[in-house]
């Protein structure tokens, strides 16, 4: 049986109950963590069919290894770190340049009106694309920050850093970004 | 400080809006349903040997029926067999003889005295009938003795006289008969060739 509502994987059973009760196991899973996985596919995906198709990759992979299960000490961190690999791959075979036009249009549309919309979306695919090119380590920290059921401590299990050593990541990466920004701004106001 | 706050503002807005998306309705229906099949495709792959159990358990019946069929040919009774052996064994019974010479007649002859008699004679081969009914069919009898095969040649020409001399009564009357002429030629016929004179087989010398 396992536990979903904390972090600790509680495995009290045989192997053969735990096999025999392995579906309902993981029907629970898919239940408590299904949307965070999605979360997490799609900051970095920015696609939901996409974000899906990784989640039910992730949930398959559990039941792959559900005889390590009673091995693992965070369930939660387990499985976003799983569902986070496996968007990182699916990120490398799609077109993440268009994916990431049609979000920025997505988003800017819902806010406010058209020519204004038109601005906001070249600002948020220029901020798309100087994510893409931060370093690894602070892109990664970013983006899952992002996330909001994920604290700072688990965005570091998941990273594998230290709690302070994500923060600095954090850190560094807003102020790279600001910078890159600004430096775009200027640029666009000398060709205004 | 505001215009900081205006300068992170599209950036909190981005991540706000990849933190806090949501999946399309029936997402986690979705999910569970391909996790199930998942499930069941494993379930299944693991039991390979159940994709063997329909044919394992048609040879198991053939071959019990395979048993059942030759054990009780085995043990059916002799005197319900044997069409096919009976077309090639003479039919004893056409010839003239006595309740007694039928006694002593061989065990294959009386075999067929009665299979012909009852009526059971068939015109299939046990050849063209199917597995299920050689149950039903009996071994082919042993093959004559020189004996029996001397009987039947006997018994297939009809010649009285050497079917009279199966009899034992009538052969041993005809012995007794011999014997006595036999004598009656060397014991009583010598004392008249003894008074012939030796000498005429002399002349003719």
């Amino acid at each position: 049986m396992i536990a979903t509502g904390d972090s600790t994987l509680i495995l009290t059973s045989e192997r053969s109950e735990a096999d025999t009760h392995l579906g309902a196991d993981v029907a629970a899973l898919v239940e408590t963590y299904g949307t965070l996985l999605f979360r997490v596919a799609y900051s970095v995906l920015r696609s939901r069919p996409e974000a899906e198709d990784v989640v039910q990759d992730a949930f398959v992979r559990v039941l792959e290894h559900r005889r390590t299960l009673p091995a693992v000490r965070d369930l939660r961190v387990w499985l976003v770190r799983i569902a986070w690999n496996l968007a990182l791959d699916r990120r490398r075979k799609v077109r993440p340049q268009q994916i990431d036009a049609v979000f920025a249009r997505t988003l800017a549309a819902n806010t406010i009106s058209a020519d204004k919309a038109l601005a906001d979306t070249r600002q948020l695919s220029m901020l798309l694309e100087a994510i893409e090119k931060l370093p690894k380590l602070e892109r990664q920290a970013l983006l899952l920050s992002a996330v909001e059921e994920l604290s700072t401590a688990e965005v570091a299990n998941i990273i594998d850093r230290t709690e302070s050593a994500t923060r600095a990541l954090l850190f560094r990466a807003r102020g790279r970004l600001k910078q890159r920004m600004d430096s775009l701004e200027r640029r666009k106001g000398v060709k205004q | 400080m505001t215009q900081q706050n205006d300068q992170n503002e599209p950036l909190d807005r981005l991540l706000s809006a990849l933190g806090t998306a949501e999946p399309d309705t029936g997402f986690t229906r979705r999910l569970s349903e391909r996790v199930e099949a998942v499930r069941r495709h494993e379930k299944r792959a693991g039991l390979p040997w159940l994709a063997w159990a329909p044919g394992f358990a048609c040879a198991c019946g053939l071959a019990l029926l395979m048993s059942f069929a030759l054990h009780h040919r085995n043990e059916a009774p002799v005197v319900k067999t044997d069409v096919a052996s009976a077309d090639r064994i003479p039919r004893l019974t056409a010839t003239p003889s006595t309740s007694r010479d039928q006694a002593k007649q061989p065990v294959h002859s009386k075999r067929l005295v009665s299979t012909r008699s009852s009526g059971a004679r068939g015109s299939r081969s046990p050849r063209s009938l199917d597995a299920s009914k050689l149950a039903s069919f009996l071994a082919p009898p042993l093959p004559l003795t020189e004996q029996e095969k001397l009987l039947a040649g006997i018994a297939r020409q009809g010649d009285e006289q050497e079917m009279a001399m199966l009899s034992p009564d009538i052969r041993a009357r005809v012995d007794a008969r011999q014997q006595a002429a036999f004598h009656q030629v060397f014991e009583q016929g010598i004392p008249q060739f003894r008074n012939q004179p030796i000498t005429e087989e002399r002349g003719d010398e």
